[in-house]
């Protein structure tokens, strides 16, 4: 009886080849390298994890609340060491000697410059719009090189000298490699943006992190080192005061500067991660964050939707407007106050560290606060002017059409890749399908490669070469994208380059201008204070030998009542305290940070001393655990203490 | 910066009793002082007190005085002003009841000239402290009520709240208070070491009264300083900004992109010649540069 239909083979067969075909697509993919479609998280982690709840109240005050520092522009003597350090450290792999080479590689270092000026107007309109007026504050960089400091970063304006409860550190990231695009390494292009994102405060916020809150897991190491650096150099400037201020560099310069970092063991937490009292520093995992690509399209023409914002800031904003309602502001900007104080008025920086409450001193306090305040209004003024500049003007403008354009070149990609993809699929299964002959049935594609001939056979190996040719030229594509766009992308930097620079001039001309003014102006109404502060008394910690530095009251030349104390000994063992002292040792409610030689987290003590040494009930804080309420007696702990016993230090 | 009387007054009365420094900015502060006033609005004990001598005053000496009374009366001890009410130095003598219950017509107005004068000062210290007292007592009693007068001028006539100089008032204040100071300590009384407390913290709110009202002026000062440096620094960034708007690298630009638009076109692998467009040179000349 002739058969009706063909043989099928029995179920019993079946699944050898269906286990056989995408084994032999993932043997493609395998061989061939099938073609990536440069895809990204549609939801970035600080979506899912944002409470959008409406952040808790933060009460408007003299200082700034955010600033937000990114890397502008590249001076002219920093630009090929910029280059290398870019192909050297890249983020996502290591970067073959000939592709660091390239002028492409230069151009996705560029690039990056040229979006993090952009991307970064993004948070801040959306900050500056969640936060009261003038306390969001935009700090951009240039990025210099000299022989003494290597690759370092300077701010281009004074923001940065106001005291704020958090800064930002932000850009984003490209993969230098631009063959890789299509790949998983990171990404800055078209509808894709690979943020880089530090958050930190002063050391006394977060004494057993340095003050290092938040950060993107590639700069983990570097932001670190970087806190651990400026919680050194505060100290040294303190206890060897007059001393240079610290100028912390960009954290991701600092990261691009740093090659082979000695590896050290972060306390750190993800970002998702529900156990929040932990003191550990909250890890942001890198991600490519997909915009809205039907958004991006239009970019250029219409850009009443910002992407980047549904995309990303909106959830990050909100991480960090929870974090700005949860932190203590007055002990982020205790110091900030002290230091900013010291600036234009040291006589009464000393008497702000003895906590004085005489009226001469609150008078005085509150000038120097107004003072602040109107540094701080200036400032915002400027940084409004950079986000018109850059966000709303001719390099806005320009920026989104590039994006969008290479938007458009992506979408090209992708349809190449997909493409690609299938040729070579069909291409390798056709070849396996030959090999495997009469034993591949069953289905759609086994049916057809029941009759497959030589002749056939010969016509996938045509397939697989189309496949890397149509892979050729998609890589020729984006080639030829970027020597088109460079000299756009070459003279948008320029232009950010002389419009910066030329407002940083301007701005700090007038910036000085000002402070000469309203100095003088604070100099002319200030009355003397009723009293007075040493800031050359003796503070002392019983395991430590040297005699450290006390500001605040004194009494026989060691320190009594409040103030700051320091003590430190040359092996790199310190104790910082603020709060109540007798006989030059802590005695009283303070709060006490203790750095050992060698360990990479300083431990912090809050509540009661005596003789120097915790006494009573207090606040124990390590890294990564959750900070404990003991009971001490000479330094000794004796046992756990309720929370209401305990006597938290008033900043 | 703008000082509306009744909001200063407020401001300077919160913060008589110690809004804490750095805390509050000035704009959410006042936000504050009107709850505070709405709430006060409520009460309305207006009814209970009559303007008395005031009804012939225009509405902006009206303001003036009751701001000026409650300056004055800022930080007196109740205990102190009785104690100076029972000792004799203060025949004008006032009630422990409503000022407007016992004696409607007589709001008791403050002469400064009479606390400037050297022979008030040195001779007639008794009627200078009597007629000080008098007015002290008068607004520790009727204290709700005169805000009530005061919030009731500040929301119906708004435009002579503002003409109203609060520095002068401020300064006004503080020559009475002085004065007053001065007297007491001078005739010092039997109860002498006992008042000295009462004196000097009465005299440390004279002193932050004095340092708000400096406060004010630098703030103007510094406001004016800062709003000049915006508007020239600000100004010279707008020209600046014009002048990279008006720069024709556009067309360049445009240029690049419709290049782009060429290769997306080439690769499409579409059979034919592509459309010509401006940028189509551009594309291997610029990639053989770069």
């Amino acid at each position: 009886m002739q058969q009706l239909f063909p043989t099928l083979p029995s179920r019993r067969k079946a699944p050898a080849h269906w286990v056989l075909l995408p084994a032999i697509v993932l043997l493609c993919a395998w061989l061939a390298g099938c073609a990536g479609t440069a895809r990204g998280t549609k939801t970035s982690v600080f979506r899912e994890t944002a409470n959008t709840a409406t952040p808790v109240s933060i009460l408007p005050r003299a200082e700034a609340l955010i600033v937000i520092r990114y890397p502008a522009i590249i001076s002219a003597e920093a630009e090929n060491v910029f280059y290398q350090a870019f192909g050297n450290n890249a983020i996502g792999g290591r970067v073959p000697i000939d592709v660091k080479l390239r002028t492409d590689t230069t151009r996705v270092a560029q690039a990056i410059i040229a979006k993090t000026n952009y991307f970064a107007m993004t948070l801040y309109r959306e900050l500056r719009e969640k936060l009261p007026p003038d306390t969001v504050l935009l700090s951009p960089h240039m990025i210099v090189w000299d022989k003494e400091n290597g690759l370092h970063s300077r701010p281009l304006l004074a923001s940065e000298q106001i005291p704020s409860v958090l800064t930002i550190d932000f850009n984003v990231y490209s993969y230098p490699d631009i063959r890789e695009i299509m790949e998983s390494p990171p990404l800055t292009f078209g509808d894709i943006v690979t943020p880089l994102f530090v958050v930190h405060s002063n050391r006394w916020l977060s004494p057993t992190t340095n003050g290092l809150l938040l950060s993107s897991e590639p700069l983990l190491q570097s932001s670190w080192n970087l806190s651990e650096q400026q919680a050194e150099k505060q100290f040294t400037s303190m206890i060897e005061y007059p001393a240079n201020t610290y100028q912390r560099n960009l954290d991701f310069i600092a990261f691009l500067s740093t090659r082979n970092p000695t590896p050290v063991q972060v306390p750190s937490k993800a970002v998702k991660d529900n156990n929040g009292n932990v003191l550990a520093v909250e890890v942001y995992p890198l991600e490519k964050v997909q915009m809205d690509p039907a958004t991006v399209a239009n970019l250029g023409e219409d850009y009443s939707v910002d992407p980047f914002q549904q995309a990303f800031i909106n959830g990050a904003a909100d991480r960090v407007l929870i974090l700005l309602g949860s932190v203590d502001q007055d002990r982020a900007l205790f110091f900030a106050r002290q230091a900013t104080l010291q600036r234009f008025d040291p006589e009464l920086a000393n008497v702000f560290m003895a906590g004085s409450t005489d009226e001469s001193v609150r008078s005085r306090l509150q000038l120097a606060a107004a003072l602040i305040e109107a540094e701080k209004k200036f400032l915002s003024g400027q940084s409004q002017s950079v986000y018109l500049g850059t966000y709303s003007g001719d390099y806005g403008q320009k920026m989104r059409q590039m994006v969008a354009a290479e938007f458009g070149m992506l979408e090209e990609r992708r349809h190449l890749a997909r493409v690609q993809n299938m040729t070579t699929a069909l291409a390798v299964a056709m070849l396996a399908g030959s090999v495997y002959g009469t034993a591949v049935s069953g289905t759609v594609v086994a049916a057809a490669l029941q009759n497959l001939t030589s002749v056939l056979v010969l016509g996938s190996i045509w397939s697989a070469s189309q496949s890397m040719k149509t892979r050729t030229k998609s890589g020729t594509i984006t080639e030829k994208f970027m020597a088109l766009m460079a000299p756009e992308l070459e003279r948008q930097i320029n232009v950010q380059v002389e419009w910066l620079e030329s407002k940083e001039k301007i701005t700090a001309r007038g910036f000085a201008e000002f402070r000469d003014k309203t100095t003088a102006l604070y100099q002319s109404r200030v009355r003397s204070l009723n009293t007075t502060a040493d800031d050359r008394c003796v503070f002392r910690h019983p395991s430590i030998a040297t005699p450290g530095r006390w500001y605040g009251g004194c009494h026989d030349g060691l320190a009594a009542g409040r103030g700051y104390g320091l003590v430190g000994e040359g092996a790199g063992a310190s104790v910082e305290y603020l709060g109540d002292a007798k006989d030059g040792l802590a005695s009283g409610t303070g709060g006490m940070i203790v750095r050992q030689a060698g360990q990479a987290s300083p431990a912090y003590y809050e509540g009661q001393f005596r003789n120097g040494q915790p006494d009573g009930i207090v606040m124990f804080q390590e890294a990564g655990s959750q900070p404990r309420i003991l009971q001490f007696k000479a330094g000794v702990e004796t046992g756990k203490a309720s929370e209401e016993q305990w006597k938290r230090l008033e900043f | 910066m703008e000082k509306t009387g009744i909001l200063n007054v407020w401001l300077f009365g919160v913060r008589l009793f110690g809004a804490r420094l750095f805390g509050a900015r000035k704009q959410s502060f006042r936000l504050m002082m009107v709850t505070i006033l709405l709430q006060l609005m409520a009460f309305n004990a207006w009814s209970e007190m009559s303007s008395g001598g005031l009804a012939e005053l225009t509405a902006a000496e009206q303001y003036r005085q009751y701001n000026l009374v409650l300056m004055v009366a800022e930080g007196m001890d109740p205990a102190f002003l009785q104690e100076l009410q029972t000792s004799g130095q203060a025949p004008g003598q006032f009630s422990s009841q409503p000022q407007a219950e016992t004696d409607a017509n007589r709001f008791p107005q403050i002469n400064v000239d009479d606390f400037q004068t050297p022979l008030n000062r040195i001779v007639d210290q008794d009627s200078l402290i009597a007629n000080a007292i008098t007015v002290i007592g008068f607004v520790q009693v009727n204290r709700k009520s005169i805000l009530a007068a005061v919030d009731e001028i500040a929301k119906t006539q708004p435009e002579v709240v503002a003409g109203v100089n609060l520095v002068e008032l401020a300064e006004d204040a503080i020559i009475v208070r002085t004065a007053l100071s001065s007297a007491l300590e001078y005739q010092g009384g039997s109860n002498a070491s006992a008042n000295t407390a009462y004196l000097q913290a009465y005299q440390a709110k004279t002193i932050y009264l004095r340092n708000v009202m400096e406060y004010w002026t630098f703030s103007e000062e510094l406001d004016a300083i800062t709003d000049d440096a915006m508007d020239a620094t600000g100004g010279r960034m707008e020209a600046y900004q014009r002048l990279l708007e008006d720069e024709p690298a556009m067309d360049s630009f445009k240029q690049h992109l419709q290049a782009m638009e060429n290769v997306y076109w080439l690769s499409r692998n579409k059979k034919g010649k592509p459309p010509k467009l401006p940028g189509d040179e551009l594309i291997d000349s610029e990639a053989k540069v770069h």
